[in-house]
């Protein structure tokens, strides 16, 4: 026989649904309870993300707002106008939730992206005009951080892929409205990370089934991808263990599944994306099937983000092996099966491309991805096995031998699945954590793995069998009820009550999760369970405002890509990243590793330290460190000259001057600008009475530095140098970086000074809990902390007779944190010190006048801190020691 | 040899219910093969069994007309069409 082509041939059946299906029709009095039940479920759902904060850094709640809004007007309207009005809703939030300037990008870029698609050309000049489209748009990706790219490439970046696949062998171009519903859909706006919907399965589903048991279906994804996000929050805080404690064999494996399990977060996002869909009239398919649950390694991939696998599938998958077919199906299938993992890995750097503007394609990741493959190719021989024999049919007798094929079977599962977790979390750990092989190795060979280990994960694998004996039975057990029921006419009626019965279950769970959640989010509910219980739902409500130490060691691609910020609009009053120009790629490399190279690591409390007498040139400006380790001139000394009044002035990089010249610190400027202030007392010799004749203002000034790490530097370094007054320099950032020290430092089991001990002990924590736990607790001690910080360095002050200024010089490019400015001055002032505000100081020029790379100021930036210092000085005589103010004797 | 389209059917009926382990009365001609929720691998072996069984190959992609004619019914009588005219092209 011969071949032909499916293309030739009219299709018996149309292949595109491009109009809706045909719904039956639904009265006013039959839609209205169940439009109600979904309102009200949709009301609980939104008071559920405002309770537990759900993703509190993108305008998650906001988005929520809209999607239900749009619901409510959406499910009356005539069938015909719903897909106009849902792609008129997305783009109209595009430009509330994200602010015209961003959006008119999104929107232009995109739209334009659509119009060439539209081209009346052949397919494959189509294809050609918009690979030379994306490749200047890479070009440009590569030098703009500007803040629509996340959202346009997460829109584009495969849809487009799918959607031109989808069309190559089109008839009838797709009506605009489809395309527009499919790359601009509302929930885009919010997650950057997104299941790539299918063109063709994002048709044909829409509305085909009864919209209302589409919409709850749509409630009950969202529901489900609730739970996966507080359970996501769970693992974090309480489940994944410290680094430090990942010294045995239990540890290393509750590590290694608690790293895989934080995958939730994604699955999760994907289950709340789809459903919100769903309220639109979508239809679509499960994006993840209890991947946990994945009882072999082709499994995980059916399992866990089932849309990337059709994906894959389609474009690689189906193409390569049909290609290679005339080679045999099982050397096919092993090509093919390895071509999608060496796509899946390179089509991962290019998705980092476009959302965080960065490739990293190494070779470990690639020998990574090409064993994953080859595990992959062999387990698909063993299922092509498994599909080509005859499924032999199952005994259903009921006697001992039953019970114990059935009970081997489900220990055989059981067994399955923790093998194939343990195997998923091995890879996870190695692609998250490149470090991880090395760290395994140290383990391994360090005496950490002991028969006491040994026994407990044994304990642990004999309990997972049991539990899937059970499983098994249970279901067994089940059907043979089912059959039993179905088969006796007696039993009937029970098999409709119990079916009927599963049918309202299905309807009501996602109902009852809510009220439990919404319950579980009022504090009041909590107290009521007792302490420990309103403590872990406390815990829950929190999303710690900077991720969490622990999670920062495991955060790993999907957490990279999750993590990356939406600007929201000003409208929404939410703070999303600056628009900024990025630093050239010399900035970029020269950012991170002078500062390492310039300092020295020093103790817990230091952390690191700058290298005495170090030079070098930062961003084309000569910096000098000094032989005592200060940014200053050489010939300071320790010991105070008696004709000297000093000023010291603690603080981060800004007050080192990181990007200036040594001349061009503030600190220096304000020196000079004192001294002028007091020419009488500088021509005249010292007097008799031992009055200073000049002034010297002393620049302790450190990168990375942070409250604890000032602590210990005026403890161990400044006071030594005995300063009249010390000046102690703060951003926004004061709390958070001091609660991210302290939960370093009790991970480290640090013996911690008396002023943190009382914190630490009224949070309630020891050094046994996890640092995610730490860190969540401590965040709400923030004030305290901070505080308890301010107080001691104000009291050894005094104790010298040394005046505690604080200065607060807030930064441009560091975001707003939790505590206002007005607290912090307070909790400064309430601490002892004198407190001077320095808010303003640029005088209303841009980024780009005043900056020397995204962080530090140049020289007219550092300039105009010293002029504003100067005035604010000489307005509040009461912040200089006396022996500095002017016309002093 | 040609198969009319209700054989094709019927087989491909009894082949699809055995790869994703349904009884055949669940299967539902007049709904998308994909729905039945086809995994790569069940796919492949579905295309290529029936290829066997039919003496028929399927030019380039066999998802292609997966895509053309994504219903049971539909695909069977296509296959009996094209079956039908490569019997008489070879008796010719």
């Amino acid at each position: 026989m011969t071949a032909h082509s499916p293309s030739l041939h009219t299709p018996a059946v149309a292949t595109e649904q491009l109009s809706v299906s045909p719904c039956p029709p639904i009265t006013l009095s039959s839609a209205l309870p169940r439009f109600l039940s979904v309102t009200v479920q949709l009301a609980l759902i939104v008071l559920t993300v405002h309770l537990f904060k759900i993703e509190p850094n993108r305008p998650f709640l906001a988005l929520m707002c809209l999607a239900v809004g749009g619901f409510l007007v959406h499910a009356w309207l005539p069938q015909r106008f719903r897909l106009a009005f849902f792609c008129l809703l997305s783009l109209a939030s595009a430009v509330l939730l994200l602010g015209w300037p961003t959006a008119r990008w999104l929107l232009g870029l995109g739209g334009g992206l659509i119009t060439l698609c539209y081209l009346p050309l052949p397919w494959k000049y189509r294809v050609l005009l918009i690979a030379l489209t994306g490749v200047l748009l890479a070009l440009w990706r590569i030098e703009s951080a500007q803040a629509f790219w996340p959202i346009l490439s997460s829109m584009f970046m495969f849809r487009l892929l799918v959607y031109l696949y989808d069309r190559r062998r089109e008839r009838v171009r797709p009506p605009l409205l489809h395309s527009l519903a499919y790359f601009f859909c509302l929930p885009n706006l919010c997650f950057t990370l997104f299941p790539i919907l299918d063109f063709k399965t994002f048709r044909q589903t829409y509305y085909d089934e009864e919209p209302y048991t589409i919409y709850q279906s749509g409630v009950a994804w969202i529901v489900r991808g609730l739970t996966h996000l507080l359970a996501y929050r769970f693992i974090k805080y309480y489940l994944l263990p410290a680094p430090h404690h990942v010294t045995d064999l239990p540890h290393l494996l509750l590590f290694l599944a608690a790293n895989y399990a934080l995958y939730l977060r994604v699955s999760g996002w994907f289950h709340i994306i789809t459903g919100l869909l769903h309220l639109f009239g979508f239809n679509l398919p499960r994006t993840h099937h209890n991947y946990f649950l994945a009882s072999s390694v082709s499994d995980v991939w059916r399992r866990i983000n089932i849309y990337w696998k059709d994906f894959m599938a389609k474009l690689f998958f189906y193409p390569v092996f049909f290609a290679l077919r005339g080679w045999g199906t099982r050397l096919a299938m092993v090509v093919a099966a390895l071509g999608v993992f060496v796509a899946t890995w390179l089509l991962h750097s290019y998705q980092t491309f476009w959302l965080r503007a960065e490739l990293p394609l190494t070779w470990n990741e690639a020998l990574l991805w090409l064993s994953a493959g080859m595990v992959m190719a062999l387990n698909l021989q063993f299922d092509l096995l498994a599909e080509q024999k005859e499924k032999k049919e199952q005994n259903q007798s009921n006697g001992a031998f039953f019970l114990f094929r059935e009970a081997l079977a489900g220990a055989t599962l059981a067994l399955r699945i923790m093998g194939t977790f343990l195997l998923v979390s091995l890879f996870w750990a190695c692609w998250t954590l490149p470090q991880f092989p090395s760290s395994l190795y140290m383990l391994a060979t360090s005496g950490a793995i002991t028969a006491v280990g040994v026994w407990t994960v044994l304990g642990w694998v004999a309990a997972g069998v049991v539990a899937g004996v059970l499983v098994r039975l249970a279901q067994r057990g089940m059907q043979n009820a089912e059959c039993r029921m179905q088969n006796e006419r007696q039993g009937w009626f029970s098999f409709c009550i119990l079916h009927s019965a599963f049918r309202i279950g299905k309807a009501v769970l996602p109902a009852a999760v809510l009220l439990v959640l919404v319950a579980a989010g009022i504090p009041q509910v909590g107290v009521t369970l007792g302490p420990r219980v309103a403590e872990v739902l406390a815990t829950l409500r929190l999303e710690a405002t900077a991720p969490v130490e622990a999670v920062v060691a495991v955060q790993g691609y999907y957490d990279q890509l999750a993590d990356i910020p939406v600007q929201a609009s000003p409208l929404l009053g939410m703070s999303g990243p600056p628009e900024q120009k990025r630093p050239n790629k010399q900035q970029q490399k020269q950012l991170p590793r002078a500062y390492t190279y310039m300092t020295q690591p020093a103790d817990d409390f230091l952390e690191r330290e700058l290298i005495p007498s170090w030079r070098g040139e930062i961003l084309g400006k000569r910096l000098t460190i000094n032989r005592l380790g200060m940014r200053d001139r050489e010939d300071i000394t320790r010991e105070k000259p008696a004709d000297v009044c000093r000023l010291a002035f603690v603080g981060t990089s800004v007050v080192m001057g990181y990007g200036v010249g040594d001349d061009e610190p503030f600190p220096r400027l304000l020196e000079a600008h004192l001294n002028a202030d007091r020419p009488a007392t500088q021509e005249r010799p010292r007097p008799e009475n031992g009055r200073p004749r000049r002034v010297e203002v002393l620049n302790f000034g450190t990168g990375k530095s942070q409250p604890i790490h000032r602590h210990t530097l005026i403890e161990r370094k400044v006071l030594a140098f005995e300063p009249d007054a010390l000046y102690y320099v703060a951003h926004q950032d004061e709390n958070e970086g001091a609660v991210r020290h302290l939960t370093r430092l009790i991970s480290r089991r640090n013996e911690l000074p008396a002023y943190l001990r009382e914190i630490v002990q009224q949070a309630g924590i020891d050094p046994q809990s996890p640092p995610g736990l730490v860190e969540v607790r401590l965040q709400v001690f923030a004030p305290q902390i901070v505080q308890g910080i301010y107080a001691d360095i104000a009291k050894r002050c005094r104790q010298r007779g040394i005046l505690p200024v604080w200065i607060y010089l807030p930064m441009p490019e560091v975001k707003d944190t939790t505590l206002e400015s007005s607290e912090l001055m307070s909790l400064a002032e309430k601490a002892g010190f004198v407190v001077l505000n320095l808010a303003k100081w640029d005088a209303g020029r841009g980024p780009e006048a005043i900056s020397a790379d995204k962080l530090h100021p140049n020289a007219l930036g550092q300039q105009l801190i010293a002029e504003r210092l100067r005035t604010v000085l000489q307005k509040r005589p009461d912040a200089l020691p006396a022996c500095a103010r002017r016309g002093a004797p | 040899m040609s198969r009319s389209a209700q054989q094709i059917q019927d087989w491909m009926i009894d082949r699809l219910s055995r790869l994703v382990r349904v009884a055949p009365s669940e299967i539902d001609p007049r709904k998308p093969i994909r729905r039945y929720g086809l995994d790569s691998v069940a796919l492949v072996t579905f295309v290529t069994d029936l290829e066997k069984w039919l003496g028929y190959r399927f030019h380039g992609n066999p998802l292609d007309v997966l895509d053309d004619y994504p219903i049971l019914e539909a695909l069977a009588a296509f296959l009996a069409e094209q079956t039908a005219a490569d019997d008489k092209v070879t008796e010719a």
